[in-house]
């Protein structure tokens, strides 16, 4: 009963919260508005339908609807504001992820096993030369590679779909505040996001739910399943408090032909590590804890153009990565110093080809400890394309892969402008290598894929 | 008498003859090329770019963009801010072109939330589906002097006007390469010294492409083109470019046209 009340009562403050937050941008815009000319600056719309068929055995793994709408506003000289809405419906295997993991005011404002419906973006923004305030639900996407994290981890991303979105990361929004502005020739960028939300997952059962063992702290979940237990997990909510928030800096300066950043934040991860949060009782299942532990991550970046081509590289030190390790008592927790390096290029290839290639080391020094993943993973991404029928179609190729684990996933696909609001899109995420590998474990859900959307 | 009658009819004759070819009697084909290329340009210009594509099969897109052209001290500043259709809204594209150092480009996808650097396009690229390259839209109807061995041909009479005929034959292969281009034929306005038709052929000395500027303005100092037909001869493919609201703007903010303040999305120009 206790329980009951603490939840209904929880479910109240955190509609309050969310409503206070809405409702003072909304008075304050209103207010704003009072000493200048309103406008709408652009709206867009677009509607989204997506398909894939298991190439194993044909089966309608997605089924996917996406209404999302983008407003601007220009509420006076200065101030401007933004709204995005997206409202999505699926009857399918890859669901629609979980949300157990965004904090109070984060959640959908409908959310059911069929349908959901979010504001993405909520912010109204002052803007003076070079200084800018923002102050909602935002993003803050920095780094330089090409949708491969390596001091881009501010954010938390959608992971429901694996890595299978039309962009890399496909970022989520949390309420906080941005301030940027130019000292001298430095470019600096402030950011405090108030709201613990944490990566998307797949929830238990849907396609791209992780069964690797690099992902579940060392647990085969199918063991645990064929041994007769369910699984269950449960994730402490995250809030609004400053312990759950995350606080970054980047400043930024030209380098020589090209442009460097410095960068460091510290918060929760956005990816979980495992903890049991009740033991194997015979008849009960297993109850499992997604945590988000806090860390630090300092980070460097440079990109500069050599000849015709842009060359790419982020370095990142997490001194305090918290982990799970194989140890006597399952789903153990540690910490310790993880390091990345990532180098990209872009290269205008012959005959109009356009690649890109990039490749990321992420190095855990693991000391004494046996880790659930290689010390060091080695990351390769391949991308090549190249656009006819003046950029109606574009023909795109694209590897992932993991080169120390042999595993990854091949991707081509066509993308076709059938006119300035329809666009086609159709390709194939053909997954390789071992099971229990990144890319590997999701091998079984290979899938040909069709997208049409309609922009007005 | 009547000799001294036939000089004096001689000789106004052949001053009026003179006159009507305006300077043609009196230039070489580099020197009409050097007045092309030194015509007088803008500190800024700002302007709402209109773009009709239409393919051999009917099929039309439509692309409207906010342009701001800067050139400070010869570097060029370029930014190009789609405003529609829907799908491409606040896409932005970004370029500075240095007469010392490297030439940089920048894109903005609104979807990526990042603006990123892009490889320096050879400026025989295609610039986003258009029949324009990008050293098309860099040049702004210029033969850059390095790049062409130019001759004379006869003057055009476009309804009873005559025009310089400028020809340009690419100086190299590298040159040819890059451009994307072998030789030109341009009529050329004696009064603006703008280019009113111009026909390219591609590296292989094929007809690849026909440019008609249909009107010229003068923005502030400077003669602009302000609505012109590209049809690709190979592709049937054609673009048509129309600029509304142009206007001459001496004092941009510095800093408009950095990647920066890309990553803002369309700029807010007073007026447009």
């Amino acid at each position: 009963m206790a329980m009951k009340i603490k939840k209904i009562t929880s479910k109240i403050r955190n509609i309050s919260l969310y409503r206070f937050i809405v409702k003072s941008l909304v008075i304050y815009s209103c207010a704003l508005s009072a000493y200048g000319d309103v406008t709408v600056q652009s709206s867009r719309i677009s509607v989204d339908y997506r398909s894939a068929l298991n190439l194993q055995d044909a089966e309608l793994d997605l089924s996917r609807l996406t209404l999302s709408s983008t407003h601007e506003i220009k509420l006076s000289r200065q101030w401007s504001g933004q709204i995005d809405i997206q409202a999505h419906t699926a009857d399918d295997n890859v669901g629609l992820g979980g949300t157990d993991n965004y904090a109070s005011a984060n959640r959908p404002l409908v959310d059911n096993s069929k349908g959901r419906l979010e504001l993405s973006r909520a912010f109204i923004m002052w803007r003076k030369r070079a200084t800018s305030l923002i102050i909602g639900k935002q993003v803050t996407p920095w780094g330089v590679l090409d949708g491969i994290q390596v001091t881009d981890r501010f954010d938390p991303v959608r992971r429901r779909d694996f890595v299978f979105t039309d962009v890399r990361p496909e970022r989520i929004a949390r309420w906080g505040v941005r301030w940027r502005s130019k000292i001298d020739s430095w470019s600096v960028d402030t950011s405090f996001a108030f709201d613990g939300s944490a990566s998307q997952q797949a929830e238990i059962g849907d396609t791209f739910f992780f069964t690797s063992t690099r992902f579940t702290g060392g647990l085969a979940l199918d063991d645990v399943r064929m041994g007769g237990q369910g699984i269950e997990v449960v994730t402490p909510r995250p809030s609004h408090s400053l312990k759950q928030s995350t606080a970054g800096i980047k400043v930024a300066h030209s380098l020589g032909e090209g442009d460097m950043s410095l960068i460091a934040f510290r918060g929760p991860d956005t990816d979980p590590i495992l903890s049991f949060q009740s033991g194997p009782i015979a008849g009960v299942p297993i109850k499992l804890s997604f945590d988000y532990k806090r860390r630090t991550v300092l980070g460097a970046t440079y990109d500069t153009t050599a000849g015709a081509m842009i060359l790419r590289m982020e370095l990142a030190y997490i001194p305090d990565q918290p982990l799970n390790i194989l140890a006597e008592i399952p789903l153990s927790q540690d910490r310790r110093k993880r390091m990345l390096a990532g180098f990209g290029i872009d290269w205008p290839a012959p005959d109009d080809w356009f690649v890109n290639a990039q490749v990321v080391l992420d190095y855990i020094d693991k000391d004494q400890l046996n880790l659930v993943r290689p010390s060091t993973d080695t990351l390769l991404t391949l991308r090549a394309q190249r656009s006819f029928y003046n950029a109606r179609l574009l023909v795109k190729a694209e590897l992932l892969g993991s080169v120390n684990q042999g595993d990854g996933v091949i991707r081509p696909v066509l993308a076709f402008d059938l006119n300035d609001r329809v666009k086609l899109q159709s390709g194939i995420d053909w997954l390789f290598g071992d099971s229990n590998g990144q890319f590997g474990q999701f091998k079984d859900v290979s899938r040909l894929w069709s997208s049409a959307t309609y922009t007005f | 008498m009547n000799t001294l009658q036939n000089i004096l009819c001689s000789s106004t004759f052949l001053f009026l003859y003179s006159a009507s070819f305006g300077v043609n009697a009196q230039l070489s084909a580099i020197e009409v090329a050097e007045k092309v290329a030194h015509r007088a340009a803008n500190e800024g210009r700002v302007g709402n770019m209109h773009f009709t594509m239409s393919n051999d099969t009917g099929g039309i897109r439509k692309r409207s963009a906010l342009m701001i052209h800067i050139e400070e001290q010869s570097d060029i500043k370029i930014g190009i801010y789609f405003t529609s259709p829907a799908a491409i809204q606040n896409t932005g594209f970004l370029s500075h072109d240095y007469v010392e150092g490297s030439d940089q480009n920048w894109l903005y996808l609104p979807v990526t939330d990042r603006v990123r650097k892009l490889p320096a396009s050879s400026r025989g690229d295609y610039f986003m589906g258009t029949d324009l390259t990008y050293g098309d839209i860099k040049d702004n109807f210029k033969f850059a002097l390095d790049d062409w061995d130019f001759s004379l041909g006869e003057d055009k009479i476009i309804d009873e006007k005559r025009y310089f005929s400028l020809r340009g034959v690419i100086k190299d292969e590298q040159r040819k390469q890059e451009l994307g281009y072998a030789s030109f034929d341009s009529v050329i306005d004696p009064d603006t010294l703008f280019p009113v038709q111009i026909h390219y052929t591609d590296a292989d000395n094929e007809p690849l492409k026909h440019t008609s500027i249909l009107q010229q303005e003068k923005v502030g100092n400077a003669w602009t083109a302000i609505h012109f037909v590209v049809v690709n001869l190979q592709s049937a493919h054609k673009t048509e470019i129309v600029f509304t609201d142009m206007r001459y703007m001496a004092n941009l903010p510095k800093g408009l046209l950095s990647p920066d303040e890309l990553g803002y999305g369309t700029p807010i120009i007073l007026g447009l």
